[in-house]
């Protein structure tokens, strides 16, 4: 019985590394999105308390209390996306761990 | 020879979960109607806040209990629970500008505009969106 496992380390490094570049590219991909669509949500928001505050409907810690709010909500939104590349890399780190079952045990059938 | 072989696999994997334990914690439907409700309390409760506080003593407690309770709740799932964990602290904490401090501050009789807790009211749904939208993504 003879196992190559030169080959089999290949395959292995292989598998996770093409597992990587696809979970990366497309959390980089989602993460640009997410983060564009909630800077063009808040600016217009901005804007609006500007104005309450120029027309006097807000006062000057309302404004404060409202722009620290959108810091807040910048601060959820990146916790978001720390969550989600958390689970891309849980979900990287199975289908490397899959490749890896999957070759030795192709492997060893193979040598039996 | 061919035990030891065919316990190779096993072996690995066994080591590899035994390694890496989980990095997000599963759904969990409880957080989710949590939130729900949360958001759907606070949003008929926050547009109020330019009223006084005494007309409106015990919804502010019981909003203020559940948002503790939940926080209480999300710290207790332990580390891959780390991310919903520190949502909930800065939706209730009163160093930050979401519904902690609001409901804080009213009960301490602050006195607000009432264009103001409309635009709190639509900042404390966002975020709450936001808590759900990562309960959502997470596995089932």
């Amino acid at each position: 019985m003879k196992i190559d496992f030169s080959s089999i380390i290949g395959l292995v490094f292989q598998g996770a590394i093409d597992a990587a570049k696809k979970a990366s590219s497309e959390w980089a991909k989602e993460a640009t999105q997410d983060a564009m669509a909630f800077v063009n949500s808040s600016l217009p928001k901005i804007g609006r308390y500007v104005d309450f505050l120029a027309d006097g409907e807000i006062d000057s810690e309302e404004f404060k209390s409202l722009m620290m709010g959108l810091k807040d909500l910048a601060e959820l939104a990146a916790l978001t996306q720390i969550e989600k590349s958390e689970i891309k890399i849980q979900e990287t780190r199975n289908a490397i761990l899959n490749a890896v079952t999957n070759v030795v045990v192709g492997a060893v059938s193979k040598a039996i | 020879m061919k035990k030891t072989l065919l316990a190779l696999p096993l072996l690995v994997l066994l080591s590899s979960c035994a390694l890496f334990g989980p990095l997000v914690s599963s759904f969990d439907q409880n957080s989710f109607n949590a939130a729900q409700t949360i958001k759907v309390e606070a949003s008929a409760l926050v547009p109020k806040g330019f009223e006084a506080a005494n007309l409106h003593t015990w919804e502010i407690d019981n909003l203020r209990s559940k948002l503790e309770a939940q926080v209480a709740y999300e710290k207790g799932k332990g580390k891959p629970n780390l991310v919903s964990s520190k949502q909930w602290e800065i939706l209730a904490a009163k160093d930050h500008d979401l519904l902690g401090k609001f409901l804080n501050d009213w009960k301490g009789e602050k006195k607000f505009s009432r264009v103001y807790c409309r635009e709190k009211s639509e900042q404390i749904e966002k975020a709450l969106d936001e808590i759900l939208n990562a309960e959502g993504a997470k596995p089932k």
